[in-house]
């Protein structure tokens, strides 16, 4: 594909998961009151901008070069194409989308329709991340809760308050680099590879934009606040918990260059933070609904993508 | 400027300080409202006009202090998920002035004419009563201070407030046994208001209780 097309389809999808994701990234911040919307945004933004430039790169090579040895460029056409559809067609239902497991799908279908190499071993391990990523999660947000309790039981209620907000700051600078990381950088990544160029600073900056841009736009939509607010109640310190836990784990599955969804982790380390306690509230029906996506979502991109591979052929 | 103008939680600090300012005053007005007790005992109208003017004027100041404060912690101190908290805590502390203010008020509405009344206004079960009141609500005030340490001293300080509370509770029996005494010569209406007044003051120790009852979530929620 044309390295500008590519830019623009990778632009859009970066728009798009910026929008889906902007309750992730501005969500705690703006909810707690701790910073104003124009502040959060900033923080966000230097986040994702950190994220892509530092640990993007980490994700060039996740599907082609992972998954898959190589592969023709009209396949990476098509995960850009099914990512953006499924992107779009699921925020407008105000539903998280797993951007990450949509494009692995969405390549592993195409790849198939074309009966191209796939490693397995690695799709292997793709996948068995996004059950461990979750699992792993859990005790993490429990160990951080714990030394968050421990810590806030020997302060004070101004000091309490300030680790709180200091805290939501963090959590919120830290989910976006993350995201810039693993996701974003994934998208620009396939859009690279797609166009069969390599990336300068000013396309890199373009998508980061994009992505950045989405939030802004959007960023009070709160899509993806359907897991966050209504899954579980937890305390301030299980909030921050189960963020830094997911960040951490989101962050480790970049520095091996596999996909995850920040939704995945999040999950786990609720349930990791509401473990603390005896008595949580849980809504078992989004929260199975939510697992279901897991498979759902990259299943549907696998078929969509082999249909359209299929036909592109 | 002091140091702590710089830290980033000067404004929570200055809302502590402010809080422990406003539940100063609502004491002033407690105790304010017991020495009007006895005057209207005494039948000194005089004084008790005096006390219950500066009942009046302090319950106003504490107003004043309740609404500055409110609107700092409107425009953003302190993290979302408290913010509602300490608005109630403010909130309930200013009713301890109020039911002060409310149970003074009852006793000035009509002159306290009969011996058997006054002598209750002047009797030590009443005495006892008043000073529950005041301890309750130092009791507060130590729980308030204990804030600025760790959740243990919090804890006990709650305990000691609840304790309080339970005894302005078992001081405020007796006093209604004796309005309801059928021997003494007190006439059906100064009943009700003497009733009424000492429900109105008992309400004192029980905001009192409220308001560690608030301070309770907020360690439940991780605070204190």
């Amino acid at each position: 594909m044309d390295e500008a097309l590519a830019l623009l389809l990778a632009s859009v999808l970066a728009f798009v998961f910026g929008w889906n994701n902007s309750s992730f990234l501005i969500g705690n911040a703006r909810g707690s009151g701790t910073l104003t919307l124009r502040q959060t945004l900033l923080t966000a933004g230097v986040g994702l901008l950190l994220g892509v430039l530092t640990e993007g790169s980490k994700m060039t090579h996740s599907l082609v070069g992972s998954i898959a040895p190589a592969a023709p460029t009209h396949v990476l056409d098509v995960v850009l194409v099914i990512s953006l559809s499924a992107g779009v067609l699921f925020t407008l239902l105000k539903l998280p989308v797993s951007f990450s497991s949509t494009m692995v799908g969405a390549f592993v279908g195409a790849l198939v329709a074309g009966s191209l190499a796939i490693h397995g071993g690695e799709l292997a391990i793709v996948v068995a991340f996004w059950f461990v990523a979750p699992v792993l999660t859990a005790p993490l947000a429990f160990a951080i809760y714990y030394v968050l309790r421990a810590l806030s039981d020997r302060m004070n209620i101004v000091s309490v308050d300030t680790l709180n907000r200091v805290g939501v700051v963090v959590s919120c600078l830290a989910i976006a680099y993350v995201l810039g990381a693993n996701n974003v950088g994934l998208i620009e990544g396939a859009a690279e590879l797609d166009s069969g160029r390599t990336f300068g600073l000013a396309p890199v900056l373009v998508v980061t934009a994009s992505a950045i841009l989405g939030m802004v736009v959007f960023g009070k939509g709160s899509v993806s606040a359907t897991v966050g607010d209504r899954l579980m109640a937890l305390s301030p310190a299980g909030v921050l918990s189960t963020f830094w836990g997911s960040s951490i784990s989101v962050w480790a599955g970049t520095q091996f260059g596999l996909p995850i969804s920040i939704t995945q982790c999040l999950l786990g380390g609720m349930f990791g933070a509401a473990s603390t306690k005896k008595v949580h509230v849980l809504n078992d029906r989004l929260a199975l609904e939510t697992i279901l996506s897991w498979a759902v979502f990259p299943a549907a991109a696998f078929a969509a993508a082999w249909v359209l591979a299929t036909l592109w052929r | 400027m002091p140091l702590r103008s710089f830290l980033p939680n000067r404004k929570e600090n200055g809302i502590l300080d402010g809080i422990e300012e406003h539940l100063g005053v609502c004491k002033e007005v407690v105790t304010e409202f017991t020495n009007l007790v006895p005057s209207v005992g005494e039948g000194d109208d005089a004084a008790a006009a005096r006390h219950y003017q500066r009942v009046l004027d302090l319950e106003e100041k504490a107003d004043v202090i309740y609404r500055s404060l409110s609107v700092t912690v409107a425009q953003g101190a302190f993290f979302g998920g408290i913010r509602e908290d300490i608005l109630s805590l403010m909130k309930t502390i200013d009713t301890i002035a109020d039911a002060a203010k409310d149970s003074g008020r009852l006793l000035m509405l009509g002159r306290v004419t009969e011996k058997d009344a006054r002598d209750l206004l002047l009797s030590p079960g009443m005495a006892r009563f008043m000073e529950s009141l005041i301890a309750a609500v130092s009791s507060l005030q130590e729980l308030i201070v204990a804030l600025d340490s760790d959740k243990k001293a919090v804890l006990s300080k709650v305990k000691a407030v609840e304790d309080a509370e339970e005894t302005a509770d078992d001081a405020k029996v007796p006093i209604l046994k004796e309005i309801f005494e059928e021997n003494r010569q007190i006439n059906p209406v100064t009943v009700i208001q003497l009733r009424d007044f000492v429900f109105a003051a008992d309400d004192v120790a029980d905001n009192s209780e409220n308001a560690s009852d608030v301070i309770l979530v907020l360690v439940a929620k991780g605070y204190g």
